[in-house]
């Protein structure tokens, strides 16, 4: 494309506009892409956060429900349990809209650090391992102490 | 002037979306009637803080992407 062009005495560059037009341009892109790469992120992270804290807070079962330490941890462990039976469904299906979510943006160039769709998958297979555990053998566990 | 108004058109583009945290979710109990089905809220509570839930779908933001690349 031609940049200059002379009209009677006078010299016009276009490559300036240009270069502003694309920087304008690129800056619009900038805040479509890092809003979809924030949110899919921060969702991940707190994906990640949440297994961690079931993994942790089943880890320890009490024998008994005599002490009022013993009533403290079967609380907590009941606690995560029930934060498990009522997230665990919703938050899987939150697992293929990021997915989308990380195509579209490969499809636009954004660079990743990570490979967020690895990254999800491992989100996923944790999350119905740490619930199939809590569900089960620990839910199984803490029954005849909830009495 | 556009970068005043870059945030104000991203903010109307958002505006467009549905937000699921402002719906009311239903389900159908095991009496066969409908209640509130109060799952995604405790999935919200955990799951999507910080996470901007007011949106279009995705295939406007590929829309909005690709024209803003076309004109690049």
């Amino acid at each position: 494309m031609k940049t200059s062009i002379d009209i009677g005495w006078v010299r016009v560059n276009s490559t300036p506009l240009i270069r502003e037009l694309q920087k304008t341009v690129s800056e619009w892109i900038e805040a479509y892409t890092s809003f979809l790469f924030n949110n899919t992120v921060a969702e991940i992270t707190n994906i990640q956060k949440f297994i961690d804290e079931v993994t942790g807070g089943i880890k320890v079962i009490p024998e008994g429900a005599e002490t009022k330490r013993e009533k403290e941890i079967l609380m907590q462990v009941m606690t995560h349990l029930r934060d498990v039976k009522m997230i665990k469904d919703r938050t899987l299906e939150e697992v293929e809209p990021m997915k989308q979510t990380v195509m579209l943006l490969k499809k636009h160039g954004v660079k990743m650090e990570e490979d967020f769709l690895v990254k999800l998958e491992n989100c996923k297979t944790q999350l119905v391992e740490v619930s199939e555990k809590a569900l089960g053998p620990v839910k199984e566990a803490i029954l005849p102490l909830q009495n | 002037m556009w970068k005043e108004t870059l945030a104000e058109n991203f903010a109307a583009f958002l505006d467009q979306g549905d937000d699921p945290r402002a719906k009311v979710h239903m389900k159908i109990n095991q009496d066969g009637e409908q209640e509130e089905d109060e799952t995604f809220k405790w999935m919200a509570e955990k799951i999507l803080q910080g996470v901007q839930t007011k949106k279009p779908n995705l295939e406007l933001f590929d829309e909005k992407i690709s024209h803003l690349n076309r004109i690049k």
